[in-house]
């Protein structure tokens, strides 16, 4: 509607949402760096105390340990479980394929409130309260089928010419997908990684319900428990806070690119 | 032999995958019945008790997670859509600094749910928080919105809004920037005001992935916990109480687990119906689209 000229007002709407989207995480910047956090924001005193603390105080440092290691491992189940279900449902006819599919979705739409109980007894019943292992488990069957969806419209985009090719020249199947369609998926692969990390890094729900114990927590449920552990020391959690925006923030700025090629060659419109 | 190989070798790819998926959703799907008909006591599952938990569930206080799911629902449905629309429009121009502005709009969407939640919290302090400081010395007023129903409720749609515009615009504005400019450049040739450009060449064109988004948003909102968790609790006087936060609560805090495993069957159902309606209608036709 606007494409050939913008309105005169579109710049005040715009730089006003602007400033409601960015104004909350400034403030948030400069409570984290009030050592007097609790009386009034603006005492006027800076200083990185609050990080201090935060980082060689506080547990913060291992939920960042458990947190990389939870979603590292996450990402390793996702994208090779999801990898070897695309390539059968991007290059094989088989009976029962869309059915597959559909019902995949279907699976993926199952509301996390409503299994979480059942989920719990299940770790429980097996001891795997409070280990990574559950958490990884269950974060990858979240996010596998998302991203099987995603790397097989991606893998659709490839044309099997090359493939059929190195198999007539006697390449074995197993060799063919290594050597020709696994380079070729690597930015749908780094897309999906980058989508599946930044889940678990955000995730609260299931790691609070799974794994509260303090030593076993992620860095959202170890932000969370700092209220009731420290009390409501405001520029602390701030701190904790901004600290924990940094490894996604960080991530999508190396990868968006990577990110927008992937998504987009997995023709997402 | 190979022949068997070959037919076979798809399934097996696929097992991985299926296994797992299976395991952690259909199972505990399967699971969750059976508990939600059955008497609990903590972690002992006892006799059926032919549906008596659900009864539980409609009575006053149950009653009040059912409202306040569908005022959250509607009003952040309807605060995000119409938002990440009017957006997307707008972004659609040439203005100066276009790709900065795209990026700053989206910057909320790298904060998690609970950063957002402690963020809003703080905000919205009734002691320290700056809105609450501002009022005091502009007006003399006080303000405490997480203090009474409205205002929680407020604070809560406003939060979770404020999280979730971008994910809703990034695909309005792809949905935008596939329409060809040459049917704008027809309209404006034939004289048509902006006005009757948005409803009868951007709405009917980009109408399509507007439902795909209000129905993703509605999926999000309807089975969303961590905001309520950790802004209200679901307080004050319950007025903030959502289902899915009843289906946690009742769980992990009260170890009701037969009343909190029936919220979880109507909140699956309900989240059943939409999923099978979105399938029907995009995602078969779609194919790749429905992909987030």
């Amino acid at each position: 509607m606007f494409r050939d000229k913008a309105p005169w007002w579109a710049y005040v709407a715009i730089l006003l949402t602007s400033i409601g989207a960015v104004l909350p995480l400034a403030w948030l910047f400069l409570l984290s760096l009030d050592p007097n956090q609790g009386i009034a924001s603006g005492s006027g005193v800076y200083s990185l105390k609050n990080y201090a603390s935060v980082i060689f105080q506080s547990m913060m440092a291992q939920y960042f340990l458990n947190t990389t290691i939870v979603a590292l491992f996450t990402v390793l189940c996702t994208l090779t479980c999801a990898t070897l279900g695309a390539y059968a449902a991007s290059r094989y006819r088989f009976p029962g394929r869309e059915t597959i599919m559909i019902g995949l979705l279907l699976a993926s739409m199952t509301p996390v409130i409503a299994v979480l109980v059942p989920l719990y007894a299940l770790a429980a019943k097996l001891q795997l309260l409070n280990t990574y292992s559950i958490l990884v488990i269950v974060f990858t069957a979240w996010q596998l089928p998302g991203t099987l969806w995603l790397l097989r419209s991606f893998m659709n985009s490839i044309p099997p010419e090359l493939e059929e090719a190195a198999l007539v020249d006697g390449c074995s199947r197993a060799g063919a997908f290594v050597r020709i369609v696994l380079p070729q998926l690597v930015p749908g692969l780094l897309a999906a990684g980058l989508i599946v990390f930044v889940y678990v890094w955000n995730e609260f729900i299931i790691a609070v319900s799974l794994a509260a114990k303090q030593d076993m927590r992620l860095v959202s449920v170890g932000l969370y428990f700092y209220l009731s552990d420290f009390g409501v020391e405001w520029g602390k959690i701030a701190a904790g806070a901004i600290v924990s925006i940094i490894p996604p923030a960080i991530l999508f700025l190396f990868l968006q690119r990577q990110l927008i090629h992937g998504l987009s060659a997995g023709a997402v419109k | 032999m190979n022949t068997i190989v070959s037919r076979a070798s798809p399934y097996l790819l696929l097992t991985p995958a299926a296994v797992i998926i299976f395991a952690i959703t259909l199972y505990p799907i399967v699971n969750l019945f059976w508990i939600a008909f059955h008497a609990t006591n903590y972690f002992q599952i006892g006799s059926f008790n032919a549906g008596a938990n659900f009864f539980s569930l409609f009575n006053a206080s149950g009653m009040r997670s059912f409202v306040a799911t569908a005022i959250f629902v509607i009003a952040s449905d309807v605060l995000a859509l119409s938002l990440a629309i009017f957006l997307a429009l707008l972004l659609e121009a040439p203005l100066r600094n276009r790709g900065l502005l795209r990026t700053v709009v989206m910057v909320p969407w790298l904060v998690s749910q609970v950063v957002t939640a402690l963020l809003w919290q703080a905000m919205l302090d009734a002691n320290f928080g700056p809105l609450a400081h501002l009022a005091q010395v502009m007006f003399g007023v006080s303000f405490a919105p997480l203090g009474n129903e409205f205002g929680a409720m407020a604070s809560m749609v406003i939060a979770n809004v404020w999280r979730s515009y971008p994910f809703a615009l990034v695909l309005m504005l792809a949905a935008l920037q596939s329409i060809p400019s040459e049917m704008y450049e027809a309209a404006r040739i034939d004289g048509a005001t902006r006005w009757q450009e948005f409803r009868y060449i951007s709405l009917p064109m980009a109408g399509q992935t507007a439902m795909v988004v209000l129905i993703l948003l509605t999926f999000e909102y309807f089975t969303l916990v961590t905001i309520p968790f950790i802004m209200t609790s679901g307080g004050p006087n319950e007025a903030t109480y959502l289902l899915s936060l009843r289906v946690w609560r009742e769980a992990f805090t009260n170890y009701h687990f037969g009343y909190s495993a029936a919220a979880g069957v109507v909140v699956f159902c309900l989240n059943l119906v939409l999923a099978l309606v979105y399938i029907r209608k995009f995602a078969v036709k779609g194919g790749a689209d429905v992909q987030r």
